[in-house]
């Protein structure tokens, strides 16, 4: 390491710290080029360049700083990245340094110096807790078009790129014996004796630096200065196959079973990642064991103005001095209520800083023993002052603070850094995501975890064990519990020694009688007057008064401030601070953007799609595609010279009711049965009766749910005596199956019969138009029989093709024409689609979509999806007849329920418009002639329309409150929704070929 | 984002090419795919009967047994999925052996089989199978039945090094190819003609 001062870094320290100033990274701030080091963070850099001054606060839009040296941080966020990657709100504490990062200041307009919008400040009396639902009450129109807008523009903070992510995201799955959350002293030495035990260790922080406080405290571990002790034990780990180092990755989330969520940022420190390489990862990780080293979380002190930039956590003073090389002033104040913050003097004068006075709360700690211990050098310049601070004084950096000594006398001293501490708070939050919520340890002034998710115990800071030697034992205590409890022999370590370290601590949660603005919740900018006035207006439980004044609502998600919310609310209603309770924290611990919770799955890939057999083919004929559900199928094949789909679906009925048309149905649902109680299953699942179904025969099956309401229909098909092949639609397939997975395996299990679907091994096409059977001769089997004699309408069979190859042939028909099914092995259905278009031309034939297929339907009145709606019964559908009465079948009983049966129900009708050229819409309501369009008057509604080419004019389907009976009446629909309304007559649903004459012929 | 269209599932290579493709994939035909389920309370006669069949006794936990050119694969309590490369073991010898015994379905078509193994297949099917696939949980002649990425898949092992079998719906197929093909790019993927 090279004792150069980098140039253009001038409070980079000459020598210390884990940055490598042989490596300087270019970067800008609010378009100034700035230098920093290999090994820096965005926050560690700007203060190498003196930058103190990184942003404007949410709500008063006040002059901040850099607050802490971690994930907590609440100031100092920024944008971060260009263009199509620029990203709001980054913590510029957590943001890796990298050569060319582009950041900016956010939430100040024009500029970061000089910000139009803190005269809000002006007017903060306007803006307390509350001021949401105070001010912008009335009236309510106001609040989407004037309200809103002015207040997402002059709060919120950064914006948002206004073009899709060019990155990548995935996800990812991870299993281990045990999960080490932190990579601190605790959190190493647990994965080390579990790892030396024999463990599958999985270790992940979310820093890119293994260490946690090693590389921020100028301690000792064993012989070797603690960061160098790390580094040992990383080494030792990173060699061992069975550990995985994870670090640049968040655990966020505890969820049962000891499932965790994780976020790594795989490429988030560099300006853009390497091809084919995702920029973060998402990670759920399967633990046996956890052991949790997350740390802890210094507080901040409440008194006036303790915003101000200049003001930083004293830890976070340490770790710039000791990690980063980087003094973040020339003339410093520490302010605390605990002996931790006293080694920060010793700290700061190693690093040349002027340490000025040491401020401490505490009634009588105060004594020149304890300060010469402290101070490495020399005390002759720090005054050692019992006391608080009562002020801080400057605008956008600190300039002095103002002093009352515990005798009362008011003191001002000049300085540019105020290093507070207001004690640790064990980072506790992925132990009651579950649930569970801390306990308040009064003695200590924190939360500590109490009930723990199964299989997770926790070490070191997180747990209050905040020595190092406290923390290193801990570790070591759970790595070998782990290591039992995954039955394994827990090797024997020694702990490796260290010094003492004072921790004796007071909590002082409030400068009396201070003077400006006292913040508890930085992000937010929620003061501790906020929190009084709160509690006077009535919101003293503490989820009412964090939803009321937004404090650790912010996405810190009030890891600074939480705490102190609480234990000020405590002291105003005089309670003591377990009683008043704790927030819950949820899930994730740290903000996760939304690309890397979907992972791969977006734009086209947002969810798998099924492609039918025929898809490659109908891509060539230039198909016009529609999702269905999963599957992906032809609409309609548009060609040259049509205008819009509905021309092409007319020119595609008129084909096959004129010549012969194709369609691709391999997507309903086709589910094979066999076995000797196969008739007795099909009995009780359908309400239709299948004894009379002859070998090579097909039957329309109706199937209801127990509640009597239909819930499929379809075909069955007897291929041998105990061999039947069922259908179902497209959208029921799979719920169809577990229906008779549930029935078999719950309601009958002493049936014997078997089932599986065969959905995927059979390409299936509807053949259909007066010409089908001409087609079909062309590429059966010559032997193969099927004129109508011998292959009549719903017969079923294994045929063969021309070409030796087996095919099952059904002569269904959903058109109303003649037609057949053919299925055939799905390898071979895109060969066999080409064949029947080569066989096929010479007679005409097309291709027709899911349009026409559902215009011929709506022409034969069969009913689909928008009938089969979950609501309807066999008898308002028109299917009552083949409810069967000679058996007991699945609903049997209740659709036979009263209110279900009778005349006044809702009945399928067919409808045609008065005025012929009037386009028909599904979703108006039938309502009697003259009368008012009222919910009371209506009868009915229109469940489908289409054009039939037939007709010549629209038609639809409907249900209509006793329409069997009201054939030829003239009704009113009226569709309030798109504003139309017109004259239908009603007629029997079945408008082409009632009589069936086409499918039979 | 990468181009669908360049995850076209054809010989070739994807992804990152400089180095040893961290994934190769092959797509494996079998001459015959078919479910098998038990009838009641035969699972023990047919077990004995697959047994003189194949070679193999019937595995009764997530595992395979595999006889000559014949792997049977659990797929459930008294399901199996026979995969067979060999001409002797066909639709008809399946029907004719578990006759009364058990049901068979040809599914030869229903699926695409891929043989995966390289490198870094751990880590690609981590990216969307939620299984354990380290040696201290997985090991040859384990099966599970899982999903990829949203999409259902019957997966097995068929070599140390490791090589897994997975297979995938048909219609499923692409959407499965192109997270499979994503996931891989990262470490180069080779996939080879089929042999």
């Amino acid at each position: 390491m090279t004792t150069l001062n980098p140039a253009g870094q001038p409070a980079r320290l000459a020598r210390g710290g884990l940055v490598d100033r042989s490596q300087p990274l270019r970067f800008s701030f609010d378009g100034r080029e700035l230098s920093g080091c290999a090994g820096d963070t965005l926050a560690s850099a700007l203060l190498a360049n003196e930058i103190r001054l990184v942003g404007r606060s949410f709500k008063y839009h006040r002059p901040r700083g850099i607050l802490s040296a971690g994930s907590e941080e609440p100031n100092a966020l920024v944008e971060l990245r260009n263009g199509a990657r620029r990203e709001a709100n980054t913590r510029a504490t957590v943001t890796e340094l990298y050569d060319g990062l582009e950041a900016r200041s956010q939430n100040r307009w024009p500029s970061l110096r000089f910000d139009a919008r803190a005269v809000n400040g002006l007017f903060a009396p306007l803006l307390s807790a509350g001021f949401y639902y105070k001010t912008f009450m009335w009236p309510a129109a106001f609040w989407e078009k004037v309200y809103e807008p002015l207040i997402r523009r002059s709060a919120g903070l950064g914006s948002m790129a206004a073009a899709p992510d060019p990155d990548s995201y995935e996800k990812s799955s991870t299993f281990c014996d045990l999960l080490v959350i932190g990579a601190g002293p605790a959190g190493l030495m647990a994965a080390l004796t579990a790892a030396r035990s024999g463990a599958r260790v999985l270790l992940a922080d979310e820093d890119f630096h293994f260490g946690g406080r090693c590389l921020s405290e100028q301690r000792e571990i064993g012989d070797l200065p603690a960061h160098a002790w790390a580094a040992s034990v990383i080494a030792e780990l990173a060699s061992n196959p069975d550990v995985r180092l994870m670090p640049r990755t968040t655990v966020f989330g505890s969820y049962d079973h000891g499932v965790f969520a994780a976020l790594e940022r795989v490429n988030d420190h560099l300006p853009v990642p390497p091809p084919f390489e995702p920029r973060q990862r998402l990670w759920r990780i399967v633990a046996r064991r956890t052991v949790l080293a997350a740390g802890a979380i210094e507080r901040p002190l409440v008194f006036g103005d303790n915003d101000r930039p200049g003001i930083m956590l004293a830890g976070a003073v340490r770790s710039y001095i000791n990690r980063f090389a980087v003094s973040p002033g020339r003339h410093a104040v520490v302010f605390t209520d605990n002996d931790d913050a006293w080694s920060t003097v010793a700290d700061l004068q190693g690093a040349g800083a002027e340490v000025v006075a040491v401020v401490d709360s505490r009634d009588g700690v105060m004594d020149a023993n304890r300060l010469r211990s402290v101070s490495s050098t020399s005390v002759r310049n720090t005054e050692a002052i019992s006391g608080v601070v009562r002020r801080a004084l400057g605008g956008r950096a600190l300039q002095a603070v103002e002093i009352v000594s515990s005798g009362g006398q008011l003191r001002r001293i000049e300085c540019d850094l105020l290093a507070v501490s207001g004690g640790w708070s064990p980072t506790v939050h992925l132990t009651s995501h579950l649930g569970a919520r801390p306990r308040w340890d009064a003695d200590r002034a924190i939360f500590v975890p109490d009930q723990l998710p199964a299989g997770m115990a926790v070490a070191g800071a997180a747990n209050g064990e905040f020595t190092t030697r406290a923390a290193l034992s801990a570790g070591y205590r759970e790595g070998q519990a782990a290591a039992q409890a995954l039955g394994l022999s827990p090797l024997q370590l020694a702990v490796p020694s260290t010094p003492d370290e004072p921790e004796a601590r007071q909590a002082l949660w409030r400068v009396p009688s201070t003077r400006g603005k006292c913040f508890v919740d930085f992000q937010n900018d929620v003061t501790a007057t906020d929190i009084e006035l709160a509690q006077r207006e009535g919101f003293s439980s503490a989820e009412h008064l964090k939803r009321y004044t937004t404090l650790g609502m912010a996405t810190d998600q009030g890891k600074t401030s939480a705490v102190t919310g609480l234990a000020l609310l405590a002291a105003q209603t005089s309670r003591p601070i377990g009683s008043v309770g704790s927030t819950t924290f949820r899930p994730p611990y740290t903000p996760v953007a939304i690309g890397a919770l979907a992972g791969h799955h977006r734009g086209q890939e947002f969810r798998p799609v099924r492609l039918p057999p025929s898809h490659a083919w109908a891509k060539e004929q230039h198909a016009v595609f529609a999702e269905t559900g999963a599957w992906l199928r032809a609409q309609y094949f548009p060609r040259a010279g049509e205008n819009d789909w509905l021309q092409t679906t007319i020119r595609e009925v008129t084909a096959v009711r004129s010549t012969v048309g194709i369609c691709d149905v391999s997507t309903l649902g086709k589910i094979e049965l066999q076995g000797p109680d196969t008739l007795q299953f099909l009995e009780r699942l359908y309400a239709n009766g299948w004894q009379t179904l002859a070998m090579g025969r097909a039957r329309y099956g109706l199937m209801l749910r127990e509640d009597g309401i239909v819930m499929d229909d379809g075909t069955v098909a007897r291929l041998a005596d105990q061999h039947y092949v069922l259908t179902t639609t497209t959208a029921n397939a799979v719920d169809v199956y577990q229906h008779m997975q549930y029935c078999h395996q719950i309601l009958w299990p002493d049936l014997d019969v078997q089932f599986v679907s065969v959905s995927e091994q059979w390409a299936q096409f509807a053949i259909a138009g007066p010409r089908a059977r001409a087609l079909l001769q062309k590429i059966l089997d010559p032997g193969q029989d099927i004129s109508n004699s011998a292959f009549p309408y719903l017969a079923a069979a294994n045929v063969k093709m021309a070409d030796g190859q087996h095919a099952r042939l059904f002569r269904i028909s959903f058109s109303g024409e003649l037609a057949y099914e053919l299925a055939v092995p799905a390898r071979s259905g895109d060969a066999v689609i080409r064949q029947l278009f080569a066989a096929g031309a010479d007679l005409g034939v097309v291709a027709y979509g899911l349009e026409a297929l559902g215009v011929m339907r709506i022409e034969k009145g069969h009913v689909a999806g928008n009938e089969l709606n979950g609501r309807t019964t066999a008898q308002q559908l028109g299917l009552g007849r083949m409810l069967s009465t000679k058996k007991d079948y699945i609903g049997a009983v209740m659709s036979r329920r009263s209110n279900l049966q009778g005349p006044a129900g809702p009945q399928l009708v067919g409808l045609k418009p008065v005025d012929r050229a009037f386009r028909l819409a599904s979703g108006a309501h039938f309502l009697p002639v003259g009368s008012a369009v009222t919910a009371a008057n209506e009868q009915g509604y229109v469940t489908s329309a289409a054009y039939s080419p037939s007709l010549g004019h629209w038609i639809g389907l409907g249900f209509l409150a006793n329409g069997s009976q009201r054939h030829g009446e003239r009704l009113r629909i009226c569709d309030p929704l798109r504003n139309r309304e017109t004259l239908v007559d009603i007629c029997d649903p079945v408008f082409v070929d009632p009589q069936g004459e086409r499918l039979r012929g | 984002m990468a181009d669908a269209d360049a995850f076209a599932f054809a010989p070739g290579l994807i992804g990152r090419l400089d180095g040893p493709p961290g994934l190769a994939v092959r797509e494996h035909t079998p001459g015959l795919l078919a479910s098998m389920i038990a009838r009641p309370g035969q699972t023990t006669t047919l077990s004995a009967a697959a047994e003189r069949a194949f070679g193999a006794p019937l595995p009764l936990a997530p595992r395979v047994a595999s006889g000559a050119g014949v792997s049977i694969i659990w797929s459930g309590p008294g399901h199996w999925l026979v995969e067979s490369s060999s001409a002797a073991i066909n639709m008809n010898f399946l029907l004719t052996s578990c006759a009364g015994l058990a049901s068979v379905f040809e599914q030869t078509d229903s699926r695409m089989v891929l043989e995966v193994s390289g490198p870094r297949v751990r880590d690609v099917l981590a990216k969307g199978l939620p299984v354990d696939l380290h040696p201290a949980s997985f090991q040859v002649g384990y099966v599970a039945l899982t999903s990829a990425s949203h999409v259902g898949v019957h997966l097995w092992q068929t070599a140390a090094d490791p090589v897994y079998r997975i297979v995938v719906a048909r219609s499923f197929f692409e959407s499965f190819w192109h997270w499979l093909a994503s996931s891989a790019s990262e470490y180069g993927c080779e996939i080879i003609t089929p042999g």
